[in-house]
């Protein structure tokens, strides 16, 4: 399936992303407050939301891989752990650029900033545990567990700007009522968040893809060694004297 | 350049370059394992 849909995934992500990238830069209007600083939410929303949405994506395939022992599920889960980890990474790197110039601090120790770097530790556990252990499933299952404890945290990130006071402001574009921003900057923020996630998903197929022609990789090497080590009987028909 | 167009040039850059390293990292491995593959199927 990846053969067919691969291409197209990585052309409509390169497409979308190029419109919103260049519609958030130079024609979307600066905030009346933040000024030109406002442009950074065009990268970091995305990827807070990938960071989120990604987790819980892991945690759905974790579950088929504890509940339904479905191998695909584990080879796209220890595949997706690096791609989070490094949304997630984004996110905390692009929200310190941006707190800079608006909080006057690159970091500050709120519920919100301190959930999200959690969140990066998790994803950074489950890519390092995974590849743990000689045994790929034995490791694919202890990822499946982390993963599945570590899902409490994505309400605590997504509620974190509610339940307590933070410094980060509370959510503008998913509340209940609606959006808090104005269409102007609230379009190309949703192309760039569609983009992103093209991008996201056509780097977990690829990489999924990758992690499939690994394990046959293995099997043939393994394959091999066995014959190697043992060789079929010979009746002494074939040798020469 | 301004102080806020360089925090927001870096955002984009790290964004964009942390996507292209992911890509470039999977295409390499896409194309060393079918290159392994193909040779272990030869012997």
């Amino acid at each position: 399936m990846s053969d067919w849909l691969l291409p197209w995934l990585t052309v409509a992500a390169l497409v979308v992303l190029g419109i919103g990238l260049v519609w958030g830069l130079a024609f979307a209007p600066p905030d009346w407050q933040q000024g030109e600083t406002v442009r950074i939410m065009y990268v970091h929303v995305p990827m807070a939301w990938l960071a989120m949405g990604g987790y819980s994506g892991l945690v759905v395939l974790s579950v088929m891989a504890l509940v339904w022992k479905h191998p695909l599920a584990d080879v796209a889960a220890r595949e997706l752990s690096p791609i989070g980890a490094t949304a997630t990474a984004l996110c905390l790197l692009t929200g310190s650029l941006w707190g800079r110039p608006m909080w006057g601090t690159w970091w500050v120790w709120d519920a919100r900033l301190t959930s999200v770097l959690v969140l990066f530790f998790l994803w950074v556990g489950h890519a390092a545990l995974t590849r743990a252990f000689d045994d790929q499933e034995r490791g694919a299952r202890m990822g499946a567990i982390l993963a599945l404890i570590g899902a409490v945290n994505v309400p605590i990130v997504k509620f974190s700007v509610d339940w307590w006071n933070t410094l980060h402001q509370p959510a503008s574009v998913t509340r209940l009522a609606a959006p808090g921003l104005h269409v102007d900057i609230l379009y190309p923020l949703l192309t760039c968040a569609l983009g992103f996630s093209l991008a996201f998903a056509a780097l977990a197929l690829a990489a999924t893809k990758a992690g499939l022609l690994e394990r046959r990789m293995r099997a043939l090497q393994m394959a091999a060694a066995r014959k190697a080590e043992n060789p079929p009987a010979n009746d002494g028909r074939g040798i020469a004297p | 350049m301004s102080w806020h167009w360089w925090h927001i040039t870096l955002s984009y850059g790290a964004v964009l370059g942390g996507f292209a390293a992911l890509s470039l990292m999977i295409a390499a491995r896409i194309r060393a394992a079918r290159k392994n593959l193909a040779r272990l199927e030869r012997h």
